[in-house]
């Protein structure tokens, strides 16, 4: 060992424990990853500019008074455009904790997680930073095409815009404990794939991300399931702030806000404790990097 | 920190089995003293790694527990990781973030290891020196060759300074020189910066150079501990003793050998060049050497040395795991 790299390790520094630092690094980390999948990114935007453009044809087959009973306007674009726009965001917020979580094991990297003193929580959170940043380059992505490029009638009013922008933040802190969740089945099944699906379909379904809930009032099961779900109340106050221009002002807004209010205080810990438990089972079986 | 850096009481782990448990660690105890350089060698499937990964607080003991830096694996989980540097070499770099450059693997560990940002970039550029990786700092390690990645896994290894390491195959995939070097910075890191080293390895050459202590596991057993002489004379109730002669007629030196009532037996007696080579298990080998020595200068024959032969660790290996195999 030369003298210079010894000089550099006879000192006894103090670590940094930050959290806020650990959850940045792992947001730096997997983001830099992200950003090597060049392919993959400009599919992606390619994937979203079509669908849009699917959605946009559909509306020309949808009456406006089918969507204006449901009190969103007049336009199936706009009203599709949100729900699917949104959907999608929260799912890859959500899924990425799991996909990265899966991969991890795969390439061992998870080990070397586990066996530093980064606690698992930051971990957590700097993998879903990270879905929240890519998302919204696709969210923000899917909009501007819906808007600019087939002529969805958004409100893009500095008032709407912060309603909604608060709305996406409470949205994904509602579902997080759920995104949480799924990675602690990865841990332990080393496989959600089926789970998420099955998820993000029903989510979509029960919230209505492309046809007005009216429609699930003559089936009590379906209108109640679809009340039960956090992104029923998202899909609302965006709808209406970004279609009607509702602002903060709007008890509707508020309300909704409050349930996922609620629902995070719920799920975040839940979430969170069942990923502990999952983490606990692995340690116990010796799987930390099966796959 | 104690007096032993590594203390594992009775620690035992049993994997679900289809008839019965698989223990692959057995009520093992071990003390491993601070700044202490021990290896730890077993054939494959005898419980190195899941003891390591114990030790690593990556796996939950069924029974017992261990100490690392003085905190319990279990109960103190987080102290434990701050204490350690755990080097897997084994997988071959798989444990790196292939997307990633070296200086940025780097980065990453600092952060998660909670090394300061100030200190880990100097660190990081004095690593990427001395493991000859600064060319290549930058770009991705998936591009890499194996000993690269190792030699990235070893500075990651080392960056938070950890007082104790765990090194799992730490030259595996290296070439001859780099694994040379990597032994010198395993001496240097133990006898400079007084840290602690668990060292498993398949290349026994390179436990016997580097390690105070062995110990040999099997089937999840510590079957045999100690120094290298204290493992050789395990296997070896007789010491053997060499002697060189000038000249090619050592058989009747041979002779001599064999009449003295501390020889046991001769068990090699061949030319050698333009001499002559005898080897003799003895039971005292204080008193062998001089007697010896004295036999043969009385016979006139000229010896070119005398000395004991020690067996290899890899003899010793064997024999102890043949032998516990087979009861």
């Amino acid at each position: 060992m030369d003298n210079q790299l010894i000089t550099y390790f006879q000192d006894n520094v103090a670590p940094d424990k930050s959290e806020v630092r650990q959850t940045w690094g792992i947001f730096w980390g997997q983001l830099k990853i992200f950003m090597t999948y060049r392919t993959w990114v400009v599919t992606d935007t390619f994937n979203t500019i079509v669908s849009i453009a699917i959605y946009y044809f559909l509306s020309l087959q949808v009456q406006p008074s089918q969507i204006a009973a449901s009190g969103y306007g007049t336009s199936y674009l706009a009203f599709s455009l949100i729900g699917i726009a949104f959907a999608n965001y929260l799912w890859f917020c959500i899924n990425r904790i799991s996909h990265s979580m899966q991969s991890e094991i795969r390439e061992g990297t998870f080990e070397t997680i586990a066996s530093s003193p980064i606690r698992m929580r930051s971990y957590l959170f700097g993998q879903a930073a990270r879905g929240f940043l890519v998302g919204l380059y696709y969210m923000v992505g899917a909009l501007a095409v819906g808007v600019y490029g087939f002529n969805a009638p958004l409100h893009f009013e500095p008032a709407a815009l912060l309603t909604s922008s608060l709305v996406l933040v409470f949205m994904v802190l509602s579902h997080l404990g759920l995104g949480i969740f799924i990675a602690g089945i990865v841990l332990v099944y080393k496989q959600a794939d089926p789970v998420t699906f099955m998820v993000s379909l029903f989510m979509e379904f029960f919230a209505g991300a492309l046809f007005p809930l009216q429609l699930l009032s003559k089936y009590p099961p379906l209108a109640i399931a679809s009340e039960l779900m956090p992104y029923t109340y998202a899909l609302d106050a965006l709808r209406k702030s970004l279609i009607q221009g509702a602002t903060l002002a709007s008890q509707d807004i508020l309300f909704d806000l409050a349930v996922l209010v609620v629902y995070a205080v719920i799920l975040l810990p839940l979430g969170l404790w069942s990923f502990n438990v999952g983490y606990d089972r692995i340690r116990t079986e010796g799987t930390t990097s099966s796959y | 920190m104690n007096d032993h850096s590594i203390e594992t009481i009775g620690i035992t782990k049993e994997y679900p089995g289809k008839e019965k448990p698989l223990v692959a660690v057995n009520h093992t105890n071990l003390l491993i003293r601070s700044g202490e350089l021990f290896g730890l060698l077993g054939p494959n499937g005898a419980g190195k790694t899941t003891l390591i990964k114990m030790l690593c607080t990556l796996i939950l003991p069924t029974e017992g527990t261990a100490k690392v830096g003085g905190y319990d694996i279990v109960k103190e989980a987080a102290k434990v990781r701050e204490t350690i540097g755990w080097l897997h070499g084994e997988t071959g770099g798989r444990a790196l973030y292939w997307r990633l450059s070296a200086r940025d693997n780097l980065r990453f560990y600092a952060y998660i290891q909670n090394v300061p940002s100030d200190v880990a970039r100097k660190r990081i550029e004095a690593l990427l020196e001395f493991f000859d990786l600064k060319r290549e700092a930058d770009s991705l390690v998936k591009d890499y060759s194996t000993g690269m990645k190792v030699r990235v896994m070893l500075a990651r290894t080392l960056l938070p300074n950890p007082p104790i390491l765990l090194l799992d195959e730490p030259t595996v995939g290296l070439d001859a020189q780099t694994a040379i070097e990597t032994r010198k910075l395993i001496l240097t890191l133990n006898r400079e910066l007084h840290k602690t080293i668990l060292l498993t390895s398949h290349n026994l050459y390179e436990v016997e150079k580097l390690c105070e202590r062995v110990a040999i596991i099997n089937t999840g057993k510590i079957v045999a501990l100690g120094t290298m002489d204290q493992l050789a004379h395990l296997i070896h109730e007789a010491k053997t003793v060499e002697v060189r002669l000038e000249g090619t007629d050592g058989e009747a030196a041979t002779q001599i050998i064999q009449q003295l009532d501390l020889v046991r037996r001769v068990v090699v007696s061949e030319r050698s060049g333009d001499g002559w080579i005898i080897r003799a298990e003895v039971s005292d080998l204080d008193s062998a050497i001089p007697r010896i020595a004295n036999a043969l200068a009385g016979g006139n024959f000229r010896i070119r040395g005398i000395s004991e032969i020690r067996p290899h660790l890899e003899e010793i290996f064997v024999k102890i795991t043949e032998r516990n195999n087979h009861g």
